[in-house]
């Protein structure tokens, strides 16, 4: 992806978990029922972010132990939501490129075997309490 | 390299690139030793179309951005359900193009 197309995605997708979470924070989702994750109203199917807004409005409390139980990915949901705000200005602010080659490293070690299988034996894991959680 | 065989691999793979960076992939591959056609011919590109259809199926759970490579942004669509649906959405636009620009980095690294 081209910087720049990097650069607006990353803080697009920022944006909007933000708005998302302040949403549900102050306005307790406008007073409207939450639909619940699509993947599991649309296809009957939870997905590995089933709980995951729970979990991280948990977090936001204070409360880790409650917001492991329900979603662990809430801790790097929000991880993510705290380092990209903070590797975008550092790189406007004048560390030029530093995002982009964070974005790189992660990928990088993403590349690593062990490292994938280990991300994925741990979403699955996720996945199947999921199953188990909602069916 | 011969122009001919340049312009076979033009024709069989220039909608795996983005287009306005064809003449560039032209003018690198003419200037390309023979020597190595065939480990050019023989890389694995991703078809932009496969792509989109996994995006449309798949795109909740990250298997567009699998196929390309994204591995850091399949896990973050994984963990989010898509982004709510959101993110899942924006990238069936966004998609075809993020795998030419995957396979010209690929193709970029080899000449």
């Amino acid at each position: 992806m081209r910087r720049g197309g990097l650069y607006l995605y990353a803080g697009l997708l920022c944006a909007c978990g933000y708005g998302w979470l302040l949403w549900h924070l102050f306005a307790e989702g406008g007073g409207m029922a939450w639909w619940g994750c699509p993947s599991r109203r649309l296809f009957r199917l939870p997905c590995p972010g089933c709980g995951a807004t729970r979990a991280c409005l948990k977090l936001l409390h204070g409360e880790f132990g409650e917001a492991f139980r329900l979603n662990p990915n809430a801790y790097i949901i929000m991880a993510a939501l705290v380092a990209v705000p903070v590797l975008l200005a550092l790189d406007y602010g004048g560390r030029h490129g530093l995002f982009r080659r964070v974005c790189e490293g992660v990928e990088r070690l993403l590349g690593r075997r062990w490292v994938l299988a280990a991300v994925v034996l741990a979403e699955g894991g996720i996945w199947v309490r999921n199953f188990c959680l909602y069916f | 390299m011969d122009a001919q065989k340049v312009d076979m691999f033009i024709a069989t793979k220039g909608e795996y690139f983005p287009q306005d960076r064809l003449m560039m992939i032209r003018e690198k591959l003419l200037d390309v030793d023979e020597s190595r056609w065939f480990s050019i011919m023989s890389v694995q590109f991703k078809n932009p179309n496969t792509a989109l259809i996994l995006s449309i199926v798949l795109g909740g759970y990250g298997g567009d951005r699998f196929y390309i490579g994204d591995t850091g942004i399949a896990i973050g669509k994984l963990i989010t359900c898509g982004g709510l649906g959101i993110w899942a959405i924006v990238d069936w636009f966004l998609i075809s193009d993020a795998t030419r620009q995957k396979n010209y980095e690929k193709l970029a690294l080899m000449l």
